[in-house]
């Protein structure tokens, strides 16, 4: 049962490492002033 | 029963291993130059540490030609212009092409918005050796008065600890930045720092966010429901009333941040002996109709070919080509259709050759 649970739980981990790898990909800058001006 | 300790346990363990098993993937293959091979990330900047990363491994056997400019060099006015498969048409993609099939790798270092401030902090990244060679590819832009003094004189800030403190000092801003956004800059660099899989996945974020997140979402809803034609002379409209300050009756100042740093760029190539052309890159005064002041434009040329002219003696070469291309070859005021970027690169990689003046 106990490891029944443990391996329920190793999915929900892989679950959010993606969750967090796309927030990494796809968040807004954290940086405030990592782009003072851009233009082109 | 999902809260059972055996469940949490496992959530945490694969959490870990895999954020884990991810930084050592990162920090064994960034190295080895394999991010930069598969993925083109040209034309922007994220961070000091990827700089260093791009500048050490993108050709770890060799030292490459070093390229050095702003937007030119990349695909953001083309992404802009709609063009398909921007990057593959880039002048930095061309000139790559030209200079691979003479046995010669590029590196470029150039990015949209970046100021002669900038290439200053670059060139120390760069650390350049006697055998080095360089383009350096001006831009009318990189001169105008609003990037003469003050905040506006970097465009990246995390390249300000590269500067000399006297080029610092002079970029303070008026009201110095809240504790919030210096918070979020301090933690932005550590974590670029210390943590790949961040450093990383920041430098990717430009691969789609590019030439910014707005435009990511633009091209999305443009996809979703069709372009608004009147959008593209509006785009046109604002561009010129923002590049109008470039080219506004000024006569550039000797002591204003961009000639200051040129001179710092180029005195360090001079000592080392680095093998240098310097390009003024083509300009389409057709675009510019009555924006251009037609005599600063004249003067500040010939200012700065006779500051140019005193390095000639030092291996530093200098060619103005701001009248080289016909209005067709423009997409804008400074940078090219797909067509022109490739007659450029082939030019240029003549002149770096010593073949064409």
């Amino acid at each position: 049962m106990n490891q029944h649970q443990f391996v329920k739980g190793l999915g929900l981990g892989a679950v959010l490492f993606l969750l967090f790898l796309a927030i990494l990909l796809f968040s807004g800058d954290l940086s405030a002033s990592k782009f003072i001006y851009v233009d082109f | 029963m999902f809260l059972s300790k055996s469940f949490w346990l496992g959530a945490f363990c694969a959490l870990l291993g895999l954020l884990t098993l991810s930084e050592i993937l990162l920090r064994l293959t960034v190295p080895t130059g394999f991010w930069y091979r598969q993925l083109d990330i040209s034309g922007d900047m994220t961070s000091l540490p990827e700089v260093r990363d791009r500048i050490l491994y993108s050709h770890p056997l060799e030292r490459p030609i070093f390229l050095l400019g702003d937007s030119i060099l990349g695909a953001s006015a083309l992404t802009e212009h709609r063009i398909p498969q921007a990057r593959t048409k880039t002048l930095t993609r061309a000139l790559t092409a030209q200079l691979s099939s003479r046995q010669q790798t590029a590196l470029s270092l150039g990015s949209d918005g970046n100021l002669l401030t900038d290439i200053l902090a670059l060139n120390t990244e760069i650390q350049p050796q006697s055998n080095d060679h360089i383009l350096l590819i001006l831009n009318f832009r990189m001169f105008a008065q609003e990037f003469a003094e003050g905040p506006k004189g970097l465009s990246r800030y995390f390249l300000e600890t590269n500067l000399p403190p006297d080029i610092q000092a002079r970029l303070k801003p008026e009201t110095p930045p809240s504790e919030e956004s210096k918070l979020s800059d301090d933690l932005f660099n550590q974590m670029a720092e210390h943590w790949f899989l961040f450093r990383e996945t920041q430098m990717m974020k430009t691969l789609w966010y590019y030439p910014s997140q707005k435009d990511f979402y633009q091209h999305l809803l443009e996809n979703t429901v069709g372009r608004n034609d009147a959008q593209a002379d509006m785009m046109e409209a604002a561009l010129k009333q923002k590049i109008a300050t470039y080219y506004q009756p000024y006569l550039w100042d000797k002591t204003a941040l961009p000639l200051v740093c040129l001179h710092k760029i180029l005195d360090s190539w001079a000592a080392q002996q680095v093998h240098v052309t310097v390009v003024l890159s083509p300009q389409n005064q057709n675009f510019l109709g009555s924006y251009l002041d037609k005599p600063s434009f004249k003067k500040n040329r010939a200012a700065l070919a006779k500051l140019m002219k005193s390095y000639s003696a030092k291996g530093i070469h200098y060619h103005d080509w701001a009248d080289r291309y016909p209005s067709s070859l423009f997409l804008d005021h400074c940078h090219l259709t797909p067509e022109g970027n490739q007659r450029y690169s082939v030019e240029l990689t003549q002149l770096l050759a010593g073949g064409q003046k």
